[in-house]
């Protein structure tokens, strides 16, 4: 799944929409939109907003920890870049706090890239400012999403809308600079959502459950269990299957001995002349 | 997957930038991001990071290193009798990514630290040779060799050792690039080691590494230089046909090498202390060598023993001449 967390339904409408994402009914005001791959929050502006956001839609929908968590939105650039430029943030700094959060940049990509600030009011003088890009949100979700997710899934990518000359921003104009780059930021979902579900484990999820079977229908403890998934992952890479097990499979011991013996019978079964002791 | 080459990006520190070494570093990379920091653990000990996904597309770090520049050396590592074993890092983690590398149960990053500051390095080493004879290695936790063209480090270190009688300074390598250093006058006081496994281990289990054959031509212009030279077969890896594979690789090895112009060659099955060994486990769930299951003995994760004195003493039987073991 990919959440993303939007600070105004402005800038969401257009992913909206090319999703077909529905409404999901909840009791925050928090609109949070979803469909089967893609979660969006609107969180509303402001740094704690968008913290509350990010935990609110993890907890909502049920995370797990290959899914990927994007913070977009629109920012104002202190080096007059041009409007409507995409930007990957490398480096955010809670203005408020000094606090400083630093990204995984393992993807390649197009866009521009550089620092950006999180400021609790808006910023209409760039004087003083050492970020590259100013913005009210990012800090805050980075912070938050720091807490549930691994750090090459959370990504932070913001569409210069202005460059701090203090103008209000008309909701269309905040739309078209979404939707004017919208191929542009699904193609980095989509490259951000492959690097969130990178999983080297070699035990599938119908290994971890066969496992699993196993080892509570014959009251294995739980170390029993951790040698007999780090047995089986050592057969699998050698064998590439795991079919030995299925004449343990209907085993149901009835006591402590007999849990021992099968124990000991599934660990020579799957050791077998793999490991130079015999 | 479609990730930024190797050093896309730099963290410097802010108080590293008054550094010789960093400027250079910076601008032999000017094609990378620079991004400035306070401290490199900022970078280096955020929470949630992946070793092995990072491995992919590692940054570099350059840092000053403030106060432990030494380390007294693990009873794991062969040493030298009569020197205090010591270990310097300057450098964190290694370009090459070696499946059983216990790197990756050591640092929460894979991303490269430099510290720039060598002259505070050398200083504190001097300060401690006034206490006896010292045996330094200088490249345990990484490679100073595969990327010497990028900091220049093996260099004064060598210079460093010239004439300092009471120490010696180890530097490790599965790297080829002999040439960088090829052009100075061999040190005695310096010892240039390589690691060497089977071609068949090297290309399963050492991801980028330089292969046996070029390890050996190194090895080879560096004993004809007239420069010191250990040979490390460690860790010794079980795998199917070990047998076969280990004896041609010795035979191979000394047809090649001329024992006798050896200083020694140090042997050593896998081992890795086992809270090491379970970080490493855990952030590589695709590795034979991790999932093996090794018996744990004072801390320690290796063969059981029997497994570990057969492979021993097989390869000692075949090399044919002493080899320096734990």
């Amino acid at each position: 799944m990919i959440f993303l967390v939007m600070a105004l339904y402005c800038e969401a409408e257009p992913l909206i929409r090319h999703f077909d994402m529905k409404r999901t009914k909840g009791k925050t005001n928090m609109p949070l939109f979803s469909n089967e791959k893609i979660c969006l929050i609107i969180s509303g502006t402001g740094m704690i907003r968008s913290s509350c956001a990010t935990a609110y839609a993890l907890s909502k929908k049920g995370y797990s920890k290959n899914d990927s968590l994007i913070n977009l939105g629109i920012c104002g650039s202190v080096n007059k870049k041009s409007m409507y430029e995409i930007a990957v943030c490398s480096k955010i700094k809670n203005h408020d706090s000094g606090k400083v959060f630093y990204p995984e940049m393992l993807l390649k990509h197009d866009f521009s890239e550089g620092s950006l600030e999180s400021f609790s009011r808006p910023v209409d003088n760039p004087e003083g400012i050492k970020a590259d890009f100013v913005d009210m949100e990012a800090a805050g979700f980075i912070e938050c999403a720091q807490m549930f997710l691994p750090l090459q899934n959370i990504h932070c990518l913001k569409v210069v809308s202005d460059n701090l000359e203090g103008q209000k921003l008309e909701k269309e104009y905040v739309f078209s600079l979404i939707n004017e780059n919208l191929n542009k930021i699904c193609s980095y979902l989509e490259k951000a959502n492959m690097l969130s579900r990178i999983n080297n484990d070699v035990i599938t999820s119908c290994d971890y459950n066969l496992i699993k079977k196993i080892s509570s229908s014959n009251h294995f403890t739980k170390s029993m269990y951790f040698q007999l998934l780090n047995l089986a992952r050592y057969y699998k890479i050698k064998h590439n299957n795991l079919d030995i097990l299925n004449s343990v499979i209907d085993c149901r011991c009835k006591n402590k001995l007999q849990s021992k013996q099968l124990f000991q019978k599934i660990k020579r079964l799957l050791e077998g002349m793999e490991i130079g002791l015999q | 997957m479609d990730y930024n080459r190797i050093f896309s990006h730099i963290y410097c520190e802010n108080e590293a930038f008054n550094y010789t070494l960093a400027n250079q570093i910076i601008e032999k990379m000017r094609g990378a991001k620079l991004i400035g920091i306070d401290h490199y653990k900022d970078v280096f000990n955020r929470t949630g990071q992946n070793f092995h996904v990072q491995k992919n597309s590692q940054k570099l770090i350059l840092a000053v290193k403030k106060d432990s520049f030494f380390y007294e050396g693990s009873g794991l590592c062969h040493g030298i009798d009569g020197y205090r074993p010591l270990y310097a890092s300057q450098v964190l983690n290694c370009i090459y990514d070696c499946e059983y590398c216990y790197l990756q149960g050591t640092y929460p990053s894979s991303n490269i630290v430099i510290f720039v500051n060598t002259h505070d390095f050398l200083n504190a080493v001097n300060d401690e040779l006034a206490k006896g004879p010292v045996h330094l290695a200088i490249s345990y936790d990484s490679d100073l060799f595969a990327l010497e063209n990028l900091h220049g480090l093996s260099k004064h270190w060598i210079d460093f050792s010239r004439g300092k009688d009471n120490l010696l300074i180890e530097i490790r390598t599965k790297n080829k690039n002999y040439e960088a250093i090829s052009s100075l006058l061999p040190a005695d006081s310096f010892l240039l080691s390589w690691t060497i496994l089977p071609d068949t281990i090297i290309q399963k289990y050492e991801n980028g590494t330089s292969s046996l054959e070029a390890r050996l031509k190194s090895v080879k212009m560096a004993i004809a230089d007239g420069w010191q030279v250990r040979l490390c077969i460690d860790p010794v890896i079980y795998t199917d046909e070990w047998k076969q594979i280990y004896k041609n690789f010795l035979q191979a090895v000394f047809e090649y090498i001329d024992k006798d112009k050896l200083h020694d060659v140090t042997l050593g099955a896998f081992r890795m202390p086992s809270d090491y060994f379970k970080r490493s486990r855990k952030s590589r769930l695709d590795s034979e060598i991790l999932s093996y299951p090794y018996e744990v003995v004072n801390g320690i994760c290796k063969y059981p023993s029997k497994l570990e004195h057969e492979l021993i003493n097989y390869i000692k039987d075949m090399a044919g001449i002493t080899l320096n073991t734990i």
